[in-house]
């Protein structure tokens, strides 16, 4: 999973166009959005393409997504577990 | 003939990588690099830190760019309430630079990926909505599509905009963006003449006035 | 000022309108239509012409070709171009307005004009077709109009914007007519784009309701043309007062969650006409049955103390048609005013805002003097005009 996760962080620094941060900067398990990385609502509709996209895991229940999506960790485990 | 009413009391010119503040050189990029890497290059040289910056597609970035130097990052507007100013803008190609990035991710119909990111974009008000979100600004709005820039028309809206409303200043211009990534950018900032530092502003608001800024009338004269 | 705008006592009066939607291509049609309860969303598979499951409301295309080659060669306008221009004819028809005149000045309002051309590239129409002005263009040289035509641009407001632009328009300058025609049609780029927000909704659109899911796209074209000729206004004379717009400056999808921009908005087109709430007796809403949409409207209403009024969406019958919306939604206001009579919200059942507010259940009689319009759209942006009958103010 660790290199999910070092995967992901790159996925998302590209498709959120996060410029301005390194893989480094984010943490496994900081909240993306809200507090932690303060990720807004397109955020959270291009990273359920991401998903689909890469991953082939297709959202559409946003509740259900807020769970999923809420920090890298949770993201990595539910590719991990839904593979 | 009466003596205008109102002024522009600055103006910012974007274009061939070279940024006119009122009149200045600001920038003259090598030109080297494309479109997208000359904005970044200027954000980063020149920008206010704005992490939204990189989120915006490219018509935005010229706009917001354009919009930071003509109000200096806000400090020329901070007289204004947040409902006092209105933003009049138009272009030629409206969104079709990031139409046709959208379009890129739905046109496989084995890729087929729609982009939330970049479909918000496909919408040239939306480059208002940004500067509206920047600088706090929740005045009146408007976006044109006009063949070519028509200074006589932004003037004439400009001023029905400040008879009608309580609109108090205008930022009002061009930021075009084609499919080729040529660009240019023209904001002018417009206020009312009332025996403040305005009066001695070197620019009248009109259409005359604002061609031979966008021609660079003046500089070619200063050269 | 200057004596030849005497744009202080004059007033922008309504000379004729017309509606072109998947339920008919006059207003009559269209009312008639909405009186009867029908809706035209409906679902379209992928095998369909559009290439993409959806449930949207589309222009009988059939119908607009034949009604079309009446006056011109269908292939030579482009689907938006033959519903925009159709739209403007019926709109003329009954009126005595000189569409040739240069006092006449024509307003498009679209968000993506012929966008159809940019996903199909193998069309006859050249190049520029794209672009915005020159659709424009199109439609002014069909009728003979002398004047560059103006575009308006601004997402869901644009026809609300429209007329405000309008309306300033024949204030301030020598034109005496102004024709706005807003168009948007229906095309896999807009749908695929809406879906990817996942706002729409698989089932026709339920304005206000609890168990709302998002927006039904609508394909449509319509025309107000708004004149400062009081013998050109229609029998009923209606007043186009005002009208106003504001920016959340919150975020450039999601409205704001206090309404901000959307109260701005209605609290500038009152203080403008020096109108009150009091005196409103309908408004004609934006309601595209988002979760976001519809409650950020509640709050907008309940702090500009219309909460009570009634209020309806009319987007159950033909969905949320775009940049024609501000244009078609305000012929149907006009409709109802001239009708006296409040249409239903279709596919509202229970009452499911943050705020509650007065939804129109059923469609009946109802003196109609003065109406307000609202919409809200991408980029955060907000408008509302008020329309009133010649007399009663």
């Amino acid at each position: 999973m660790e290199n999910l996760i070092a995967k992901l962080k790159v996925q998302i620094i590209e498709e959120l166009s996060l410029e301005d941060l390194t893989p480094e900067d984010i943490q496994d398990d900081e909240p993306l959005f809200g507090e932690g990385l303060g990720l807004d609502s397109i955020d959270a509709l291009s990273l359920v393409v991401v998903l689909d996209r890469e991953y082939g895991i297709q959202i559409d229940d946003p509740e259900q997504g807020k769970d999923i999506l809420y920090s890298i960790k949770t993201i990595a485990q539910y590719i991990t577990d839904n593979k | 003939m009466e003596p205008s009413e109102f002024s522009i009391s600055h103006y910012c010119l974007i274009k061939n990588r070279r940024i006119i503040l009122n009149g200045e050189k600001l920038i003259e990029e090598e030109a080297h690099g494309d479109f997208p890497s000359f904005l970044s290059s200027v954000y980063k040289t020149f920008g206010s830190e704005y992490t939204k910056f990189y989120k915006m597609d490219l018509l935005s970035k010229l706009g917001i760019l354009t919009t930071d130097f003509l109000i200096d990052f806000g400090s020329r507007i901070k007289k204004y309430n947040e409902n006092d100013i209105a933003i009049i803008l138009a272009n030629s190609q409206s969104s079709l630079e990031t139409d046709a990035r959208f379009l890129e991710t739905i046109a496989d119909e084995n890729k087929y990926y729609p982009n939330p990111a970049l479909f918000v974009y496909t919408l040239p008000n939306v480059l208002i909505g940004e500067i509206c979100i920047k600088y706090k600004l929740k005045g009146e709005s408007v976006f044109f599509v006009s063949q070519t820039a028509d200074f006589d028309f932004l003037r004439i809206y400009s001023e029905n905009v400040f008879r009608n409303t309580k609109t108090k200043a205008i930022i009002t211009g061009w930021v075009d963006l084609d499919f080729k990534q040529n660009y240019e950018s023209i904001l002018f900032l417009v206020e009312k003449n009332d025996g403040s530092s305005t009066d001695s502003s070197p620019w009248s608001f009109t259409a005359t006035s604002m061609e031979d800024l966008y021609f660079e009338k003046n500089l070619e004269e200063s050269e | 000022m200057s004596e030849r705008f005497s744009g202080l006592s004059m007033k922008t009066y309504f000379a004729g309108d017309n509606m072109i939607t998947s339920l008919g291509f006059t207003t009559e049609e269209n009312m008639a239509m909405f009186r009867n309860n029908v809706t035209g969303i409906r679902n379209h598979r992928k095998t369909d012409r559009l290439g993409i499951d959806c449930c949207i409301s589309t222009v009988d295309g059939d119908r607009l070709d034949q009604v079309f080659s009446d006056f011109a060669k269908p292939d030579n306008y482009t689907r938006l171009e033959k519903i925009a221009i159709t739209s403007a004819r019926y709109a003329v028809e009954r009126t005595d307005v000189d569409f040739k005149s240069p006092k006449t000045l024509f307003i498009l309002s679209t968000t993506k004009g012929n966008i159809d051309l940019l996903e199909n590239k193998k069309h006859p129409f050249g190049s520029d077709r794209i672009q915005l002005w020159r659709t424009a263009h199109a439609i002014t040289a069909f009728f003979e109009n002398p004047n560059p035509p103006l575009v308006v641009s601004n997402a869901c407001i644009s026809g609300i914007v429209a007329l405000i632009t309008a309306l300033r328009m024949l204030k301030y300058s020598h034109y005496k007519n102004i024709v706005v025609v807003g168009v948007d049609i229906a095309s896999r780029f807009v749908i695929s784009g809406f879906q990817s927000f996942k706002a729409t909704s698989s089932t026709p659109c339920r304005p206000y309701d609890k168990s709302r899911k998002g927006l039904s796209l609508g394909e449509g074209g319509s025309t107000l043309i708004l004149t400062s000729e009081s013998s050109l206004a229609t029998d009923e004379k209606l007043v186009l007062r005002g009208g106003a717009g504001a920016n959340d400056a919150n975020h450039i999808s999601g409205p704001s969650r206090t309404g901000e921009g959307l109260y701005l908005s209605i609290q500038k087109t009152l203080e403008s006409t020096q109108e009150t709430a009091e005196n409103i007796d309908y408004i004609n809403a934006h309601g595209t049955a988002t979760v976001f949409n519809d409650d950020m409207e509640s709050i907008a209403l309940e702090r500009t103390k219309l909460a009570t009024v009634p209020v309806n969406s009319l987007k159950g019958y033909f969905g949320h048609t775009l940049g024609a919306a501000g244009v078609l939604e305000t012929s149907a206001a006009v409709a109802s005013m001239r009708m006296n009579t409040l249409i239903a919200t279709k596919g509202f059942h229970t009452k499911g805002t943050t705020q509650e507010i007065n939804v129109i259940r059923k469609t009946k009689m109802k003196t109609i003097n003065h109406c307000l319009k609202i919409a809200s759209g991408f980029g955060g942006c907000n408008a509302g005009i008020l329309i009133s009958k010649d007399g009663t103010f």
